[in-house]
């Protein structure tokens, strides 16, 4: 009897308009949706290419190890073509600094290189589904009970044997079968694109997490099917369900998330980054204290007074670069440094306190607006689809961690080669080719003397007088075969996948409620 | 055969629409149900049908009661509603083979079909075409058919003829009297005395939930049945 009435539905819901517009939509909308998507993709490949390619220049140049500060490229995530979830918000790269813990990615994730097409709306692949199916899902069962009741139908079909579980289950299934083949028919169509993309490839982890994504499509088609259902058994008319049940899809597609950020951002209050940027520079300012009582120490010891420098480069952020000049100021580096730089890791880890308190601030804020979002099934939904598509802020959070770790390792393979107490840190220059202080007086002394003579006299001073060590261009590049490479391969980790199972168990917890509710309703509805 | 014993219902507003309702119809007879809107005929109809459950007393069908066995009763009942809606989408076939197959009728054919309805009087081009083209009239006699089909011994209708022409009418009162004559107890509410006293076999009128006059067919053609039951409804008028 059950598959009689499922039957039954089926037909009737298949030679419906709402199932040929359903259709016609989908048709239109999913393909033009994977174009978009599969577009930015490769637009933020090319990205990433060329800030890979930048990143690999700029080690191959580096003639001195304290030069070497490795830019980290995110790699795009071949899945956010079906959830993009934070992708575009959190930048692309960010570059290794000993000085300073990296915190965000800088840079332009955004793919839309015109900022006048920001208004451009573009919608992922899950969005699509959470947007459309549930759409889809209320339209097909708002009237389950009321059209038959309306039609006297379901009087007609209870004169005969049949439990009121076995009419509302027919329905349920006959709606499902219905509505499965449309939401089976958008995953074929991604399916196709993504084989015949050839710059598209998923791995088979990848393929394992679409194949998740599209279980809990099911679920939460289910879901929405019985919300539906249940709006449909607590009213008598179809025009009073229609209206609820569009209130209900409004309320949880785009209310319910949106006071979830708003409540989350104001109850939830965060430093400014501002403050934190002044807190940090109040540490940089008792640093900097404590580096120039050092440095004036060191020079007290070496019986120097200042440091010359024939071809200097550097940074607040250690990188030094020097060739050419007194060899006392050389051996001041190489005293200097060894403290310098240790200590300013230490200050690192004081300043990393201050940026991980703003940035816990951050992440709380963001779990409060998860949490809200929680009551509503679609954002449930769409948290689970980009936790599975490494586009969450979870893997934002695990990759920024790892970034981290690579700054650690980087800290480790200085040290272990004693790079810091080495003058390859800051030249590649031999320690002995620095000329005596004397000599180098002597230099000065001389080229003095013919400037303001013409450049002609100045440029062949220089010639007779400047070796080629001093020139850093003298020097090839260092050879970084050794040196520690960023890799990163996104995964579930124990962590996300706890995050995809809840939230598919409580879409599972609310589709059981929601059928629980509405059989309850349903045995008492009236005919 | 349908009995009714005691039945009563009252509402959970504190409505009586059925106030101990006590009647029996015999294989191979109609009873016709007269009273206006809100008397309890249709209550009597829901609760013959388990669609609501009485307050006291017992429906029985063939011997099963109602309340005790629900789901065994239907096998012993068919139904027309006064608005045959049905399925739209189906064609007057699929929707008949639909409800034949719901009632337990898996082994017709579609030339089956075709002789139920034209012995309801539906035209043979409108046998294979959607519902929703359908006149009330046509819909009704689809209603009919479906009920027909299940071959139950006992049939309900709930006011079948409304909004139907006189010649509609009178054909399904034609199909009403074949039904009885194969041994069906039928149970008729309506409005319509003329059709009452064209094939009922007896008459019941129904009042605030009670039913104040019983008579057969011989009783009622000897007395003037639209003055008693136009007497009935100004008592109704004039109460307070």
């Amino acid at each position: 009897m059950i598959s009689l009435l499922v039957k039954k539905d089926f037909l009737l819901n298949l030679t419906s308009a709402r199932f040929i517009i359903g259709l016609l939509l989908c048709l239109f909308i999913i393909p033009f949706t994977l174009i978009v998507s599969m577009d930015r993709y490769n637009d933020q490949q090319e990205l990433y290419k060329v800030n890979i390619e930048r990143a690999e220049d700029k080690m191959k140049n580096s003639k001195e190890y304290s030069s070497i500060r490795p830019d980290v490229v995110r790699q795009p995530e071949s899945l956010s073509i079906f959830s993009e979830g934070i992708s575009e918000n959190i930048g692309m790269s960010t570059t290794i600094y000993l000085f300073q813990y990296p915190l965000f990615l800088q840079g332009n994730a955004n793919s839309i290189d015109n900022p006048l097409l920001n208004a451009f709306f573009s919608i992922d692949f899950a969005t699509v589904i959470a947007i459309i199916m549930s759409l889809l899902a209320l339209v097909f069962s708002y009237d389950c009970f009321t059209l038959e009741r309306e039609d006297s139908t379901i009087k007609m079909i209870f004169v005969n044997k049949i439990s009121r579980s076995s009419f509302f289950i027919g329905k349920l299934c006959g709606i499902l079968l219905t509505l499965l083949p449309i939401l089976v028919f958008c995953y074929i169509l991604s399916f196709l694109f993504i084989v015949l993309s050839p710059k598209l490839s998923f791995s088979i982890n990848d393929w394992g997490n679409i194949l998740l994504l599209f279980l809990s499509s099911i679920v939460y088609v289910i879901v929405f099917v019985l919300l539906g259902m249940f709006i449909s058994s607590m009213v008598k008319r179809s025009s009073s369900s229609i209206i609820i049940s569009l209130l209900a899809w409004i309320w949880f597609l785009f209310l319910m998330p949106n006071i979830a950020s708003y409540a989350a951002h104001n109850f939830v209050k965060t430093r400014l980054y501002d403050n934190v940027s002044f807190a940090m520079s109040e540490i940089d300012d008792e640093f900097w204290k404590e580096d120039n009582d050092k440095n004036n120490s060191i020079q007290k010891e070496l019986e120097i007074n200042g440091l010359n420098h024939w071809n200097m480069n550097g940074d607040y952020d250690g990188r030094l670069s020097i060739y050419g000049g007194p060899r006392s100021t050389a051996e001041f580096y190489l005293r200097y440094i060894p403290w310098y730089m240790p200590r300013s890791i230490d200050y690192a880890d004081k300043k990393w306190a201050i940026q991980k308190d703003y940035f816990d601030g951050l992440a709380r804020q963001e779990k409060i607006q998860q949490g809200l979002a929680l009551l509503s099934p679609s954002e449930i939904f769409l948290q689970l689809s980009s936790a599975l598509c490494h586009t969450d802020a979870n893997s934002f959070i695990i990759y920024m961690d790892k970034v981290r770790e690579y700054r650690q390792v980087l800290i480790t393979y200085f040290k272990e080669n004693k790079f810091f107490e080495s003058s390859k840190w800051f030249t590649s220059q031999n320690i002995d080719s620095f000329a005596e202080d004397e000599i180098y007086q002597a230099f000065l002394d001389g080229y003095s003397s013919v400037i303001g003579k013409g450049r002609e006299i100045e440029d062949k001073f220089l010639k007779e007088n400047i070796p080629e060590e001093w020139n850093s261009g003298y020097y090839p590049p260092l050879d970084l075969n050794d040196f520690p490479k960023f890799t990163y391969k996104s995964q579930i980790s124990g962590k996300i996948l706890n995050f995809v199972l809840i939230r598919f168990a409580l879409l599972l917890f609310l589709a059981i409620i929601l059928l629980m509710a509405t059989m309850l309703r349903f045995r008492k509805y009236q005919l | 055969m349908l009995q009714a014993i005691e039945l009563t219902k009252r509402y959970e507003d504190g409505q009586l629409a059925l106030d101990a309702l006590n009647l029996e119809i015999k294989p191979g007879e109609i009873f016709f149900l007269l009273g206006a809107n809100g008397a309890g005929k249709t209550t009597t109809i829901n609760l013959f049908l388990n669609f609501i459950e009485p307050t006291s007393g017992k429906a029985i069908i063939d011997g099963i009661d109602v309340m005790e066995n629900p789901l065994e009763t239907k096998k012993y009942i068919s139904y027309v509603s006064e608005n045959v809606m049905l399925y739209g989408n189906f064609t007057a076939r699929q929707n008949l083979d639909f409800f034949a197959k719901l009632g337990g009728k898996t082994n017709l054919r579609k030339e089956d079909y075709y002789t139920i309805m034209r012995k309801v009087g539906l035209q043979e081009e409108a046998f294979e075409k959607k519902l929703k083209t359908f006149s009330k009239g046509m819909r009704q006699k689809v209603g009919l058919a479906i009920a027909i089909i299940k071959d139950a011994p006992n049939i309900l209708l709930d006011e079948p003829t409304s909004g139907l022409d006189p010649k509609s009418a009178a054909e399904l009162m034609q199909i009403l009297n074949n039904l009885r004559n194969t041994g069906k107890s039928i149970l008729m509410c309506t409005h319509d005395i003329l059709r009452a006293k064209s094939v009922a076999d007896r008459v019941g009128i129904m009042k605030e939930g009670r039913l104040v006059m019983l008579r057969s067919r011989e009783e009622f053609l000897q007395d003037d049945l639209e003055r008693i039951y136009l007497d009935y409804m100004q008592e109704t008028v004039m109460m307070p």
